[in-house]
């Protein structure tokens, strides 16, 4: 789990904990190369939000682990979860695979969907935003 | 940076072949219409045509392949520039054909 | 780019692979023909590119070529399970539910497409009112095989 500060909300700080499970990913570090997120460590202070990050497709197989991440980070309070594209969202372009959840809410409370195949990362800044604000 | 944009429609194009809804490969466009007949003083017969109901996009499963646009034997499906939104709920991802005409 | 892939026997399918010697295996996947499998290879060498392709019946067997060419361990796995072909040891790589049928193989449904309404079914003008539309065919989803039983 990494600690952010967005560049247009300086004031809030936003635990984010990445699931990258496919190419939707590559956006975040996209967003995090573009300067808008700031990692920030060693801080003691309690984040402000914390939000789980699903980028990708979620397989059957990696269910479990992705259920274990969510429980993990509840436990310190609350969490939002954004499903960021078409994977996270419904499965996107493989909906049909038996071997892929058929969108994270399946498993998980969704707070955000973040429609894109894949988004850019411009709107996972805006996205991030309006969670937090 | 650019990226892609949107799938936009143009109603008034539309004929509701159902092209782009049987060529879609993640199924995610729906399409309503009914017939009409209209009636031309100088044609022997009155005409049928199709007239469209609703359009929608589940935004929530398109790949964004953009099949849709190619396949349009009338231009009615277009790219559109930026259009940034994110849902709190699932099904608001459903863009119905008042919002596909207007956006970008 | 047009290529033609040069087909070779299962039995030569060793040998075809050691003529290759010094070319990159960039590529080793199957497509399912129905009846049999063909198994292809893609070779890299600078800017030369070079296709090898052989048929293997049904839950036929190939010999492997990952002593040779390395990169052809997973892909042989891979393409083992998921086509139902044995391509070597034909050691499990992500599927040990061997119970259910290879998921790349024509026959194989994919439960989604055959449970989901297909929103393609409607035709043009027709608003499921009595006689809107007399040519009602049954039309089937691209992808979707006749032995899905819709």
């Amino acid at each position: 789990m990494t600690r952010y500060r967005l560049r247009d909300e300086p004031g809030v700080a936003v635990e984010l904990l990445n699931l990258g499970l496919a190419c939707c990913s590559l956006e975040v570090e996209a967003a995090v190369g573009s300067g808008a997120l700031a990692s920030e460590v060693g801080t003691e202070r309690s984040p402000d939000s914390t939000v789980l990050l699903v980028s990708g497709t979620v397989t059957h197989a990696l269910a479990p682990a992705v259920l274990r991440a969510w429980e993990r980070a509840a436990e310190q309070g609350p969490v939002r979860v954004l499903a960021f594209g078409a994977c996270a969202t419904s499965g996107g372009p493989y909906w049909d695979a038996p071997s892929v959840v058929p969108g994270v809410d399946a498993l998980i409370p969704v707070s955000r969907y973040v429609p894109g195949c894949p988004p850019g990362p411009d709107s996972l800044i805006a996205a991030l935003r309006r969670e937090v604000a | 940076m650019s990226r892609h944009g949107v799938i936009a429609l143009i109603p008034e194009d539309c004929t509701s072949c159902m092209l782009c809804v049987r060529e879609c490969p993640a199924w995610c466009i729906t399409l309503e219409s009914h017939t009409e007949q209209v009636d031309k003083a100088d044609a022997r017969r009155p005409r049928t045509i199709n007239v469209l109901d609703q359009f929608t996009i589940d935004y929530g499963l398109c790949m964004y392949c953009g099949i849709c646009i190619e396949v349009c034997p009338f231009d009615a499906l277009e790219w559109r520039g930026d259009v940034d939104y994110s849902t709190v709920s699932r099904v608001d991802l459903d863009q119905g054909m008042d919002i596909l005409a207007a956006w970008g | 780019m047009q290529v033609t892939p040069e087909v070779v026997m299962p039995a030569d399918w060793r040998a075809s692979a050691e003529a290759m010697h010094g070319w990159r295996l960039d590529l080793l996947t199957a497509i399912d023909r129905r009846e049999s499998i063909d198994v292809i290879a893609h070779y890299i060498r600078g800017a030369e590119h070079a296709w090898r392709m052989t048929c293997v019946p049904y839950d036929g067997a190939l010999a492997s070529i990952s002593d040779l060419h390395p990169a052809a361990a997973w892909s042989e796995r891979e393409t083992s399970e998921m086509f139902g072909v044995r391509i070597g040891e034909g050691v499990p790589l992500l599927r040990h539910d061997h119970d259910t049928r290879p998921p790349m193989r024509k026959v194989t449904p994919l439960p989604a497409r055959v449970e989901t309404p297909w929103p393609g079914a409607a035709e043009p003008g027709d608003d499921g009112r009595q006689g809107a539309n007399p040519s009602r065919r049954r039309t089937r989803p691209p992808g979707v095989q006749p032995e899905w039983e819709l």
